[in-house]
This record gives structure tokens, sequence and C-alpha cells, in this order.
């Protein structure tokens, strides 16, 4: 099921929503699981059973790792415990996401004729793989008590909010919160807020500049001019940054209609000085994990520069590779990684001392980055990028401007909600004027309502993760 | 109100508002009801559980808690039960904290409120914040019908005996406590009234959406509605059940047009005039643009009447109109991408060297020129009277004799008409069409054959299509994959005709002049065409398209094609 559904909206939600407040607070983790696991099953049937089974896994290694760490086992053994389970969620993940590109790369290296396995994705496998090993990694450091209820753990790992696109909730964040969390009014004001901010952002916002930027891609890349092609750049970053920051914002907005307190995804990440403050403000959570469960066990930058610099390359190109089973996706992790680790020892002081230089470098970064993350075909990605710099079919043309009447409305919004103090200005309209806000609420989800009703089918872009 | 902003309480630019407003309320250094009048800034928000008994000798309120003084810095929460709240995760107070401790300290209803009011130093009269506060009650009731279980619990509450043994000041006193504590909650309660208010609407909506009963069929976009999709066990595991699911539900909105106008509404008014390829032009126009041309398919389709032309030796005319979009270009917005129309019809004219090729943009736009109406505003196809403009050409092309031109009078058979570019494009329609039919002075007497359903009619016109949802369809009624029409001129040719539905008006004019008439719609034509071809002895083959249908056309060339090489 997609948040921006007609089916979540008017069926799921308030059948749950409804349940869990009458609900008394014992029963409401068991609900809440069972309203989880049928979200999950209602878009995958099949790989409900694969969730359920990762559960079951990642719950009993947790007790054992934990009664192992109790009876003082040695550090080997226990390391062992830790590597087994950490190796079957990595086996999972890998088996039904990654199989198909290296079955790929070995046939076109080895000229093999290998099959490619006939699997689909299952939704949702990164974020809750994830999840999964946060706890394992946790309990075995002894961070986090193990999960004695299943039904908590179970809860914790297929939570219908962040399962499908995060954010990331580390185990240690909601180990208290799962005891007890009650809902007031106030969460329910602030979860309402934010859930239909999210879902704007998604479908009046991502929906329509996706929805340019397919139109743009359609075009041979030949007769593209620039104008044109930073337009469709342009729209492809908005509709991203909107499309997962509305699904975070949603999933958040959520957990507290629910009761709990997801820490922010994304903060303002177009209003970055440099690369290194934008990966500290986009998908949060994720940079967190990684350097949480991957960079400091590595050594993080307590090292010599060399095994810096490696540290680095390996965290990017493995967060490249989360979001992708595709070579473009590596790249794209890459890239970043290289110029994090030029602004750690060369660019820092500049951008430190100039912030609108730097904030323009990022954007520029950023923009192109979106280019190599969009287009999995290298061929069109070096034609594309080629008429960004003018060497398509010229500067502008009729089309580029027909594009930015029709759009530059849209384009604008989309700006302006990325940056920064729009939201202070909401704030502080929220503060003296709630039912003006509530009004505003109300209107952007008949409106959202209203594009759903325009057109069906609507999948989220994270989807595949 | 100062202190209240995010740059006053430290917070530096990464922090987002919301991360801010989530904190000062966590932390419990503006109250709730700071938000409804600034006067209620002293009030402290939680209520004590009513049923659980009190410290002896203090009157029971329902005030309850202390409150941090304003100014007071770090996570100090409201104080629940003597201990302090954990630092990790605010735990905020809860209105439907039923059984929760309560204060520990013993302080009576009025002297807490003297209290309260001395530290943080207001100084307004009694009566003006009675007065706001019946104020905030008066819109409590109203407000009341879509209050939640929670606030009735909250309200019964109130209603208890004070306990006996109270002198009667202290009773005074306690009653006007547990006023004030119901004026409280209400005013909390209202300010939570419009995210309650909110969820309720959202999910009467919802009940709404599953009590009324499913429509069968749109009117606006002329389909039939999904219905509730059948359950069953390998439809839920392919996943085919969600999704119909999903097509159910958007399909059965309450309100669904309504929806899809308000949509279409809103993307004009950012600058967007394009809806699903059709253009909200000037005049009340909707035309629909020119997709990119397929060109390997279109020479396919190309090739495909050539060979059959030079294959059956039939002299062939090939007449194609052009739309809207090229002739009437003057009213379509700015912002219009669209193919050229002129280009492909040089292009197809360049190509088709069997038939003759008659190209319509000559006089189409000559009519226009002249101030007549060539197409239909909300509609794809072109007008009636545009069509018999062009009579002289296409007689020409066909090589009928112009002496022998009918002469023919208009007759309004519609003056509401709203076509098919309304329905796929959402737009509203400000002026409505009105469709001619022409009539000859004496009719010919012609019979109307369908072969595959064996039908027979003495018309080509259809009363039923005229009061359906497409008026269109009152020629021909609709499009049909074979019409056999057989006229009584004994001396005329016999025309065998490959068309799409810009015929269907245009057919009567041509009715006095062939003997018999064979029309394939190559889209729904599913018999032998060779064996109708053997079997015909055709004087005259003829192929009449739009261009805009003839660029996306997969059909002809399958049903020419059936010798290939």
């Amino acid at each position: 099921m997609v948040f921006s559904s007609i089916t979540f909206l008017l069926f799921f939600i308030p059948v749950v929503l409804t349940v869990f407040y009458i609900l008394p607070a014992a029963g409401r983790n068991i609900f809440l699981l069972a309203a989880s696991l049928f979200f999950y099953a209602w878009g995958e049937p099949v790989y409900v059973l694969l969730m359920l089974a990762s559960i079951l896994m990642n719950y009993s290694f947790g007790l054992l790792i934990e009664r192992a760490r109790k009876a003082r086992m040695e550090k080997g053994r226990l390391r062992m415990h830790l590597g087994i389970i950490t190796a079957l969620n990595l086996a999972l993940l890998f088996y039904f996401k990654y199989c198909n590109m290296l079955i790929g790369w070995i046939n076109t290296l080895f000229r093999a004729k290998i099959p490619a396995l006939s699997l689909s994705l299952p939704i949702g496998i990164s974020f809750y793989t994830f999840q999964a090993l946060s706890y394992v990694i946790d309990v075995y450091r002894g961070k986090v008590k193990a999960q004695r209820s299943i039904t908590d753990f179970g809860l914790y790992i297929s939570m219908f909010p962040q399962l499908i696109a995060g954010p990331i909730v580390r185990y240690k964040n909601i180990e208290e919160q799962l005891k007890d969390h009650p809902v007031d009014l106030v969460q329910v004001r602030l979860g309402l807020f934010l859930f239909v901010k999210g879902l704007a952002k998604k479908v009046l916002l991502a929906n329509v500049l996706g929805g340019l930027f397919t139109e743009i891609t359609s075009l041979p890349a030949s007769s593209l001019t620039a104008l044109t092609a930073w337009t469709g750049a342009l729209a492809y970053s908005l509709q991203l940054y909107f499309d997962f920051s509305g699904y975070s914002d949603m999933a958040i907005g959520l957990g507290r209609l629910l009761g709990f307190t997801f820490s922010e995804n994304f903060d303002h990440p177009y209003t970055a000085v440099s690369v290194t403050d934008f990966w500290r403000r986009w998908h949060i959570s994720l940079s967190s994990w990684f350097r949480e469960y991957v960079y400091i066990p590595l050594g993080g930058n307590r090292v010599s520069t060399g095994r810096h610099i490696r540290n680095l390359l390996i965290v990017w190109m493995l967060t490249g590779l989360w979001h992708g089973a595709s070579l473009n996706f590596i790249l794209w992790g890459l890239y970043y990684g290289i110029w994090l680790i030029l602004e750690k020892y060369v660019l820092g002081d500049f951008l430190r001392k100039h912030r609108i230089a730097g904030r323009i470098y990022t954007l520029m970064i950023v923009v192109l980055g979106w280019m190599l993350f969009a287009i999995t075909d290298f061929k069109a990605l070096g034609m594309y990028l080629r008429a960004m710099f003018g060497m398509g079919a010229g500067a502008a043309d009729h089309r580029s401007f027909a594009y930015l009447m029709s759009y530059g409305i849209v384009l604008l919004a989309g700006a302006v909600c990325s940056a920064g103090w729009p939201g202070k200005q909401l704030g502080t309209l929220c503060r003296k004027h709630e039912r003006v806000l509530a009004g505003i609420l109300a209107a952007a989800f008949v409106l959202c309502l209203a594009s759903l009703a325009y057109d069906s089918f609507n999948p989220f872009l994270y989807f595949r993760f | 109100m100062h202190g209240l902003s995010p740059e006053s309480e430290g917070y530096t630019n990464g922090t987002t508002t919301l991360a801010w407003f989530a904190d000062i309320v966590y932390r419990g250094e503006v109250k709730l009801a700071d938000f409804i009048s600034p006067e209620n800034k002293d009030r402290t928000e939680k209520p004590r559980n009513p049923y659980a008994p009190g410290p002896e000798g203090s009157v029971r309120t329902d005030t309850g808690k202390t409150k941090t003084v304003r100014g007071t810095s770090g996570r100090k929460a409201v104080v629940r039960s003597g201990k302090a709240s954990p630092s990790k995760n605010p735990k905020t107070t809860t209105a439907a904290a039923a059984g929760k401790q309560k204060t520990t300290t013993a302080e009576s209803a009025g002297t807490q409120k003297t209290k309260t009011a001395a530290a943080v130093g207001k100084a307004k009269p009694k009566a003006a914040v009675s007065a706001d506060r019946t104020g905030t009650k008066t819109a409590a009731a109203a407000a009341k019908t879509k209050t939640k279980a929670v606030v009735s619990a909250d309200r019964t509450g109130t209603k208890r005996p004070l306990s006996a043994g109270k002198t009667q000041k202290e009773a005074t006193a306690g009653r006007a406590a547990e006023k004030e504590s119901i004026r409280t909650r209400k005013s909390r309660l209202l300010l939570s009234t419009p995210a309650v208010l909110l969820l309720g609407v959202w999910f009467l909506y919802a009940l709404l959406n599953v009590l009324v009963p499913d429509r069968t069929v749109s009117e606006t976009e002329k389909r039939a509605l999904a219905s509730f999709p059948e359950v069953s066990s390998d439809r839920i595991v392919s996943g085919a059940f969600s999704e119909d699911f999903e097509t159910w539900a958007s399909d059965q909105l309450v309100g669904r047009n309504a929806l899809i106008r308000i949509r279409s509404t809103f993307g004009l008014l950012t600058g967007n005039r394009l809806s699903r390829d059709v253009c909200k032009s000037g005049d009340g126009y909707l035309i629909e643009r020119m997709t990119e041309v397929d060109q390997n398919r279109l020479d396919q389709m190309l090739n495909a009447v050539n060979s059959f032309c030079a294959r059956t030796e039939i002299p062939g005319t090939f007449v194609c109109a052009p739309n809207a979009v090229s002739i009437c270009s003057d009213l379509l917005p700015a912002s219009a991408i669209t193919e050229d129309q002129g280009t492909w019809m040089q292009y197809i004219g360049n190509n088709l060297n069997g038939p003759v090729f008659c190209d319509l943009t000559g006089p189409l736009a000559e009519y226009y020129a002249n101030g007549g109406q060539s197409y239909y505003r909300s509609d794809h196809h072109w007008t009636t009277e545009a069509a018999f403009y062009t009579l002289p050409t296409v007689r020409a092309a066909l090589g009928l004799d112009p002496e022998s031109a009918p002469s023919m009078t208009p007759l309004a058979v519609c003056n509401d008409f709203v076509g098919s570019l309304a329905a796929k494009s959402g737009f509203s329609v400000s002026k409505k069409d009105t469709i001619f039919i022409y009539r000859r002075d004496a009719e010919p007497a012609y019979i109307v054959t369908d072969p595959s359903a064996q039908t027979k009619r003495a018309t080509v016109y259809s009363m039923e299509g005229l009061k359906s949802s497409d008026p269109y369809t009152v020629f021909l009624g609709g499009n049909t994959g074979h019409l056999n029409i057989q006229t009584d001129n004994a001396e005329g040719e016999k025309l065998l005709v490959f068309k799409d539905s810009y015929f269907n008006c245009f057919l009567p004019f041509l009715l006095s002049d062939y003997r018999e008439i064979d029309i394939i719609d190559p889209r729904y034509y599913y018999e032998n065409l060779d064996e109708l071809i053997l079997m015909g002895g055709y004087d005259r083959v003829l192929f009449f398209y739009d261009l805009n249908t003839l660029a996306e056309d997969t059909s002809l060339a399958l049903v020419l094609g059936t010798e290939q090489g």
C-alpha cells in the first residue's frame, strides 16, 4: 500500500486510527503489528512471509546474543553469533536485490550465460533489513536490551509508517517508546500537520514535477536545449526531494498520531553550504546508520589519512549501492565520497568563509549528482549532460519557454518550499492563527484527494527499496 | 509574544521550525492555551485524575499540576507524581491519561490560582479574564459535536460531589476552582479542536465513501466505473486484487467529478494549460495537441497503403484532414508544445505513390479564416459544416463530376454538445456546440447493412446515438468494423472506404454518387479483407482519416497487409 493512495487515505487510516484510539494501551501494540502486517501484505502478499521470517530470525538471535553476553561468552564466539545473523540479513538483501546485478556483471565480463533470477524486489527490504541490523548490533554492543516480546519486536521491524520508505529508526531510539507511547491531542495536532504537509509535498509538488521530468527525458536527448535540460534537472532534484521528504514527513506524522516520536529525516538539504552539510540534512537516518555501523567501526576519522580516505570511499560506495542495484548508483555514491574527501582536506576552509559561494557550489554538485542518479544508462546520461552544457541543440528554444510557462509556478513553489525561511514563517502563522492553519491543511488535503482522483495510480519514487 | 521565536530561544539556522515548536511545547514553557489568547498564559494545563483521592484536607481541583515558570530553561516537563519525567523522551501531558498519578503538592485551588497569577506577574482584571473564558466556553460548546470519547470522559469527571465536611468558604472556592478547571479543559479542547475536527471530517468522508452505493457509469468520463473486485485467493496473491481495489476506490469516490474539476482548475491556476494532451485554448476551445510521431509506424502504414493499391489495382484516393491544432493554431496558448501538422501532411503526401493524395488543410483553413467554425469546441471532430465546405475538393480527388454535386441544407440536431475532449481533460466547458446534419431536398433511398451483426437500417443516422452520452454518434451510430450501403443509384460506382470517425459525418454527402459503399474501420475489422475485395469488384478505394488518428494508427497496416510480399 502506498501512502498517497485512496485505499490508504480513506480505508486503512480511518479504520486503524479509530480502532487504535479506542483500544486500551495494552492492546495497541498487537493491533498495530496486525495492521502493519496487513499493510505490507496488501502490497506484497507473498513477501510478507519473508518479512515474518526476518522478524523471527532477528528476534531469536537478539535473545541469543544477549544471553550469550550475560553468560560472558568469549568475544570470538559472541562475534561469530553476530556474524551469522548479519550474514543472514545481508544474504537475504543480496539475494533479492543485488543478485541479478551480479549475474549481469558476470555475464558481461566473462561472456557467461547465467540466467537472471525471475524475482521481484520485496518492498522496503532495504529499510527493514537495516533496522534489524541496527537492533542485533546494538544488542551485541550491549547498548539495548533484547526485546522479549515478539509482538513488540515485530512492531519495531514492520511498523507501517516507516516500513516502506524510512526513516530508518534505530532500535535504541524506540526501545522506551515501544513500552509506552501515549497519544495526546498535542501529538495529534503535530502528527496531522506533518502528515498533511508530507502528503501535499508528495502529491502536489513531487508528482507534478515528476511529470515534467518524464516528459523532458522522453524527448530525444539530441533535441534538448540547455534550458530544457536544466529545467529537467531542476525538476528532478525538486521531485526527488519532495517525494522522499514528503514520504518521511508522512511517516513521522503517522508515528506521532500513534504516539511515537521519530527523528527528522530531512532538514532543508538544499540550503546546505557544503556537500558535507548536505549529507547532514539529506536522508539523515541513512547517513547516521552508515556512520554508526560502518564508518565508526572501520575507524572513522581517527586513523591515518590514507585509512580515512579508504573508510570514506567504502562508506560512500555502500551508500550508493544501497540506493539501487546498478553501476550508476555506485558511481553516484563514489562521486559524493570524492567530494566529501576534497572538502575535508582541501576545500573545507574556503567553504566555511564563503557561505554564499558554498551554497551555489553545493547546489551545482547536487543537481549534477542527481542526473547520475536518475539516468541509469551511461550513454543517455552523457547525452543529457552534454545538452545541459549547450552541446545538445543550443541554448533555448520555444519548447524550453513553453515548459517554463507551464511549470514555472510549480518550480518556483518548489524552490520556495525547499528553502528554510518559509518553514519559520509557517511556524509564526501556526502560533498566531491555528484555525487558519487548519483551514490551509484541510484545503491541501482536499487538493491532494482531488489529484489522486485525477490520476489513479501513483507509485512512490523510492518504492523499490 | 516575546520570547516565542526560534532565534530568541537560541536556535540556530539549522533547526527546523517544527523541532523548535515541538520542543517548546514539550518543555512546557509555553502553555497550549497561549495559542488561543495571551490571557490564558497563566493557566495550568493538565487536569488531575478526578477520581483519584487527593491529599487529606485539600480541595480537589482539576487544575492539578505545577506549572513551570516561564523562562525556565531545560527540559523540566510538567511534573507528574513527584518524579521528574525522563529527559530522553519528553512525555507530553496526556488528556486521556486515565489512572495516572496526580500532583503531590497539596495546593488548594484558590491559592494556586493566585500564586500562578502572581508568579507570572500578569495583572489582568478578573472580569476580563472570565469574560474571555465564557467566550471560549461558547465556542467550545459550538464545536462540541466533533469531540471524541476522550473529551466526554473529561467532562463527566467534573460532576462529582464535594466531600462533606468542608467549610462553606472552601466549598465556594472549590466550586470556583472546578469551574476554572472546566474552562481550562475546554480551552485546551478548543485549542485542539481544529485537529480533531479535521480528523473527524476526514473519517466521516471515508465512512461516506463506504456507505454511498457504487455508481456504474460516469457520464462525464464516458466510461463504465469499476465495481468492487472479486475476492479470490489467486487474485490476492498475484496482487491483482489490491490494484483493482485501488481502481474501484478511486472510481467510486464521492464527489469524484468535483474533485477532478478542482484538480484541473488548480493545474490551470499554476499556469499549466495542458491536461492529458488537451490544451485549454482561447474562445472556449479545447484543442488536442499532436504528440510525437513514431516515424517507423507511419512508414509501415504508408507502405501498406501503397502496396495495397498496387496489388489490387483499384484507383485510390487518400484524404487526410488536419486537426484543430493546425487550423485553429491562433487559439493555442503560448505554452503549447505540439508537432507541426503541416510538416507531417507534406511527409505523407510525398510518400504516397499509390492513391491520389488530398490534403484538406486548404479548404479548412479557408473556412476558418472566413469565420466558420471548423471544429467543435470540446470534441476532437470537425464540424459538419466544415466537412461540407471541403466536399468539392474531395469530389475532385474522387474523380466525381462537379456538376452532380448535391445541394444540401443544414439542420441542427443537438444544441448542447459537449464532446470527448472535455471528458479526457477534465476541463470545464463554457460554450456548448451545435451538431448539424445536412439534408437534400430529395433524400436517396438506401439500406445500411451490418454484416457481422446481421442488421439492416434505412438511415445512416442514429437517434440512440444522438441521445447517448456522445451525441456525435448520431453519425453512423459510432464506429463499426464493416458497414455496407446499397443505394438506389444504379449507375453509380462501387466504393470501398477505410476510415476513422471523421468520415462518419462526411458519408451522407456521398450517398447519391455511388451504387454501393463498403465502409471499413480497421480498428474494429476482423473479417477477411481479401475475400471482400475478390467478391467486390470495387471501382475506387477511399482512405479518409484525420492526421492525429492517422499518425497513431496501428490497425490500417495490419488490415491491409494481409498479403505480404
